[in-house]
Parts: structure tokens; sequence; C-alpha cells
């Protein structure tokens, strides 16, 4: 199962409360600002600071490789 | 990458709060109370805060059926079970979330409410704040907290809780009321919300954001 678009239209980072991207094919939201992973779970979005993942610059551009071949938006425009 | 104590806390807790009795006795009455308080309205997008297994969401959604209803809790267990029961049916989701970090845009929710919850918030002024932040002007929010007997912080709640590990944070009715408004909230309605054989009688505030 997919996030609803509607919950996804308001979805922020817990820290800088800016717009994330849902990489749906490997469970995550991602704030590229901040370089940092948020998991979901069993269709539910781990948003705490505490269980986030930093990533390096590698693992970055990875994922905003994947971001920018899916043709993937933010969850808000900023 | 630690699991805050408080989840853990919350977690255990989750397998026994499903029992009818227990929902029944001491949860059904608030959420009558906060359901009142919301009557007439048209809200667009809700947030239940502290969703717990997601009785009060199911009902949101139930009585406004063009809304978004948004289940928010910090504890695992709590949202596994609330979204098992609602989300196969699209009703409402779920979010694993700490009130003092709302993972949340700006401005974009009508109504929030919160019962049985605000009492645990180690920062109750995050929290208001961010009840600010999220709420759009002309939005409200609905608190049903455990109030303290005496209007002391350190009253015998707090110290008999603290003693199990887990204090509960019971705020005073002014002192929530002084809270709300500093965040930027007028406080529409403050009174207690009777229930059968549990003391404390929890309390209900209403607000509206300025």
């Amino acid at each position: 199962m997919t996030l609803s678009t509607d919950l996804l239209d308001i979805l922020a980072c817990p820290e800088d409360k800016g717009p994330l991207y849902y990489v749906e094919a490997e469970d995550l939201l991602y704030n590229p600002r901040l370089q940092r992973v948020y998991e979901v779970r069993d269709d539910i979005p781990v948003m705490l600071i505490d269980e986030a993942r930093n990533v390096d610059t590698a693992e970055h551009e990875r994922i905003m490789g994947v971001i920018e071949s899916s043709g993937l938006t933010p969850t808000f425009d900023a | 990458m630690s699991v805050p104590a408080e989840s853990i806390f919350f977690d255990l807790w989750s397998s026994t709060y499903d029992r009818p009795g227990l929902q029944q006795a001491t949860y059904r009455p608030i959420h009558n109370a906060v359901l009142g308080r919301l009557e007439g309205l048209e809200p667009k997008r809700i947030l239940d805060l502290g969703c717990g297994t997601g009785h009060l969401a199911e009902r949101l959604s139930m009585m406004f059926p063009k809304a978004s209803v948004v289940g928010a809790d910090l504890s695992d267990g709590m949202i596994e079970r609330a979204a098992e029961r609602l989300t196969d049916d699209d009703m409402s989701d779920f979010v694993r979330a700490d009130a003092q970090h709302l993972p949340l845009r700006d401005h974009s929710f009508d109504v929030v409410t919160c019962t049985e919850s605000f009492h645990w918030y180690a920062d109750q002024e995050a929290a208001a704040a961010e009840l600010a932040r999220l709420i759009a002007p002309g939005g409200r929010v609905v608190i049903a907290s455990i109030a303290t007997v005496t209007g002391f912080a350190d009253d015998a709640i707090q110290r008999a809780t603290a003693l199990a590990g887990r204090p509960v944070r019971a705020i005073p009715k002014r002192e929530l009321r002084r809270l709300l408004e500093a965040a930027g909230f007028e406080v529409e309605h403050q009174g207690r919300i009777p229930r059968l054989g549990f003391v404390p009688w929890p309390m209900l505030t209403d607000a509206t954001r300025r």
C-alpha cells in the first residue's frame, strides 16, 4: 500500500518543517536539505528525529538520482 | 537511533488499551465531549494528536466524512493497532510523531484534537507552539487533559506517577489557558468532563487560532 496523497500533501520534516520526497520504491521519505531519511514501516511514516538516519554524500547523490530518474516531486511547494 | 523510553511505555500499554470496558468507561465520555465542541464545523483537515489506537480518529472520520483525518502518536504499538483497524477502509492516515516536533506543514489543519495526551509532554510550551504553527488562522484545537487537583505543579498526581517512572505533567487550568494564549490562541471554553468512578476528572479546553 502506498501513502495517501492527502497525507503526502502536508507531510514535512519534523526538524526544518520543509517538504520531503517520498521514495515509494524504498519506503522512505527524504529531506535533501538535512540529508536525512525517515523510514516508512508497515505503511506508517516514522517521523521521529531520534529514529531518522543521516546519510553521507554518496548516499545523498544516489537517492537524488532515484528522485530525478523517477521524476518525483516534493510533498509540497515550500 | 535510540527508541525513546516513553515510546516503549506506551507500546506495552497498547496491548491492554483496547479492552472494551476501559475504552467505554474512560475514553468514550471524553471523546463525546470533544466531538460535541466540533458540531457545526466543516473542517477539511483534522489532526488527532496522541491518537492511541485510533478510536477518536475513527469517530472524527464518521462525523466529518469529507475531511481528511490524520492520527499521530509517538508509540509504535498504538499506531500499529490504529492502522490495522482503520487504514484498510481508507478512513484515516497515521504517522508516528512527537508532539514537540510535528512533521506537518504550516497552517495545514482546521481542527486538532488532543485527548489524554497533553499531560504527557515534557515541553508543553513547545507543543503549544507546534499547534499554533500547524493550525490555520481561525482553526480550532480541543484539548482534553488531566487537570491538577491542587493547582500546584508538584501535586499528588505528578508525585505518584513519577514514582511509577512516568510523570504525568498535569497542567492547571489557568496555566493551560496562559500557555495557549501565549502561543497565539483565544481560549473559548474550559470546563470539566464528568465521568463515573474516575478521579481526577479530565478538563476540556477549546481554543481558536488567532
